[in-house]
């Protein structure tokens, strides 16, 4: 039998067959169907999705593959530090006319022109590029003549500036982190290693917080908490009592709510709450498809048509969202039931969702595409910097 | 009163005997040209052919079943078009009718520049209409459709309706242009785990491709 022959015969054979099996067909068909519809996972229809899309790049000049690590706002104009320190104008005259960012060239005597890390500091932009601190006033001058060296840190190791009130002697406003054997120290405005923080972990944060009794500074590492008093001194190991009976997690933001009300860290499946007097956290949060914990990255508060949320970046699940901030277990992921993360605006459709969140920034008082109110700035690695807004009853959230 | 001259008669029935002389000289003369030089392919039970397509595919539009089914939503958030290939093989019942399968990979952008994938796995039926060196096949598939969107994957049912125009360049290859319609459903139930019913969308998608046939 040849080949010729043999096709011939199956074909026959399939056309025969068609009507014995026909009821065989229609059981795989529907165990395709009902095995397809119980992979279905995403909170909304993909061609669902597609309809509530909206454009969401805006053209302003930020680079789409871009991100921030901060973001600050000062005389009416926003400065967002990522790769590079970028400049634009707050307010926006109209929908059409919108503010583009300018990109802030480095100093001429960086070697490296990278943005590690800045903050605002009384009018002041401070910044680290390769090492060294720098310093400019926070203007629209996108030239690279109005940087300044820091002298006091030259010796190539800052890494991080933070802007915090420091009663020490005389008042200072910024410390810096730098490198050091065994890992990193704090530094106060003059270069001085600040004791009890000479070899520590990795420090992602430093602020004033004020318990109702004492104006106390806290440092948060990668793993450990520390509360000093506000000159510098005095600091005590109190992360036992952040964290409870954990053993051990990995902390990466620190934000203070409201004026001094309480302090939120941002760890490794937790969020943990200091009201002044007593730590609480929520329970281990995991994503509904792994039973690894979900890294937060960062903690914000913005307050929508009279309440106030919780936003929580992650390190890949997108962000989360709390409407109760008495109860911690409001906390939860974007999806059905979220005003600001949720199906009434367009999150879900956005590239944010389930991704990477690098920093969250809060301007209660902005001004975007002709109305004011609050917005939500977000930087996703990778993906650019997100803008988000009340609008047309929605939460809307576009791309810088 | 028109006047009846017996010579224009004689002249009209001249021609009229022209013209059929001339035409049984010349009809053995093209049936030796038809026989010799012209073959004309017919298909047989066990003939088959492979199809490879390629061109854009456009966006139609969405159905809600919600709304009703016949309303629908041209504002798909699609650009005007993107792009499909597929590939197909059918094997010939007699001479008009074949059935085969089709694998057609498509993707379309959306105005954020989210790609939508369809990728439809469908058992097609074939009639062929033939006129040679012309022919227009007509088809109509059922199968399953994967579809993603940033990186959901939903899969489903879908059907398809097409027509195409191809010439005969050999007695093995024909080229020409295929035209298909896929509709694509996507139903949701209430679920703790699945979007809800009302994000069950109906898609209409158009292929218009340049296609290569191998017969064999």
């Amino acid at each position: 039998m040849n080949v010729r022959t043999g096709l011939r015969r199956l074909i026959h054979t399939m056309m025969t067959a068609t009507h014995k099996t026909g009821r065989q067909r229609a059981c795989v068909l529907g165990v395709a169907l009902l095995v397809a519809f119980s992979a279905c996972t995403h909170e909304v229809g993909l061609f669902a999705s597609l309809e509530q899309e909206i454009p969401v790049d805006e053209g302003r000049g930020f680079p789409n593959e871009g991100s921030i690590h901060n973001l600050v706002k000062h005389d009416g104009r926003y400065f967002a530090g990522g790769a590079s320190l970028w400049v634009r104008t707050a307010v926006d005259e109209s929908a059409t006319s919108l503010q583009g960012w300018t990109r802030i060239a480095p100093p001429t005597s960086a070697s490296r022109g990278t943005l590690d890390s800045m903050a605002l500091v009384n009018g002041d932009i401070y910044a680290v590029y390769d090492g060294n601190v720098y310093q400019r006033t926070a203007n629209a001058d996108a030239t690279a003549g109005a940087w300044n060296p820091v002298s006091e840190f030259n010796e190539d190791t800052a890494q991080r500036v933070f802007a915090v009130t420091v009663e020490n002697g005389s008042l200072q406003n910024f410390v810096v982190s730098a490198s050091v054997d065994g890992g990193n120290q704090l530094l106060d405005s003059d270069g001085e290693p600040v004791a009890e923080l000479e070899a520590v972990n990795t420090i992602y944060a430093v602020l004033n917080f004020n318990d109702g009794t004492n104006d106390n500074i806290y440092v948060l590492t990668n793993s450990q908490v520390f509360q000093g008093d506000n000159d510098l001194g005095n600091f005590t190991d109190i992360t036992a009592a952040v964290r409870g009976p954990a053993t051990s997690t990995t902390f990466r933001d620190m934000q203070v709510r409201g004026s001094d009300d309480e302090l939120w860290i941002a760890g490794r499946g937790r969020i943990y709450r200091f009201d002044g007097s007593d730590w609480t956290r929520t329970e281990e949060i995991t994503p509904d498809d792994s039973s690894t914990p979900v890294q937060f990255t960062s903690i914000a508060f913005v307050t929508v048509d009279g309440t106030e949320y919780v936003l929580a970046g992650t390190q890949s699940n997108g962000l989360y969202e709390g409407d109760d901030l008495d109860d911690l277990s409001s906390l939860r992921a974007e999806g059905s039931g979220r005003t600001l993360l949720g199906r009434d605006g367009n999150y879900l459709t956005t590239q944010m969702a389930g991704g990477a969140v690098s920093r969250i920034v809060v301007d209660q008082d902005g001004s975007a595409r002709d109305s004011t109110g609050p917005l939500v700035f977000v930087g996703a690695p990778g993906r650019g910097l997100w803008r988000g807004q009340p609008e047309n009853g929605g939460f809307i959230w576009r791309r810088e | 009163m028109q006047h009846y001259s017996p010579y224009r008669f004689t002249r009209i029935a001249s021609f009229i005997f022209l013209l059929l002389l001339l035409g049984l000289v010349a009809a053995p003369l093209s049936s030796q040209i038809t026989d010799e030089e012209i073959v004309v392919p017919q298909y047989d039970l066990g003939d088959q052919f492979f199809t490879i397509s390629l061109g854009p595919m456009f966006p139609l539009f969405f159905q809600n079943p919600n709304e009703g089914f016949f309303t629908a939503n041209t504002d798909m958030n699609l650009r005007t078009a993107g792009g499909t290939g597929s590939l197909a093989w059918h094997g010939f019942l007699n001479s008009e009718w074949s059935l085969g399968g089709r694998v057609t990979g498509s993707f379309m952008n959306s105005v954020n520049g989210r790609t939508l994938y369809v990728v439809p796995i469908t058992f097609e039926a074939n009639y062929l209409i033939s006129a040679f060196p012309f022919e227009f096949p007509l088809s109509v598939g059922t199968g399953i459709s994967f579809t993603g969107l940033s990186g959901n994957t939903y899969v489903g049912p879908v059907l398809s309706f097409g027509g195409g125009a191809y010439w005969r360049f050999t007695e093995d290859w024909a080229f020409g242009l295929n035209t298909n319609w896929f509709w694509v459903p996507q139903f949701y139930t209430e679920s703790d785990r699945t979007p809800p019913p009302s994000d069950s969308r109906f898609g209409n998608f158009l292929e218009l491709s340049f296609g290569a046939r191998y017969s064999f």
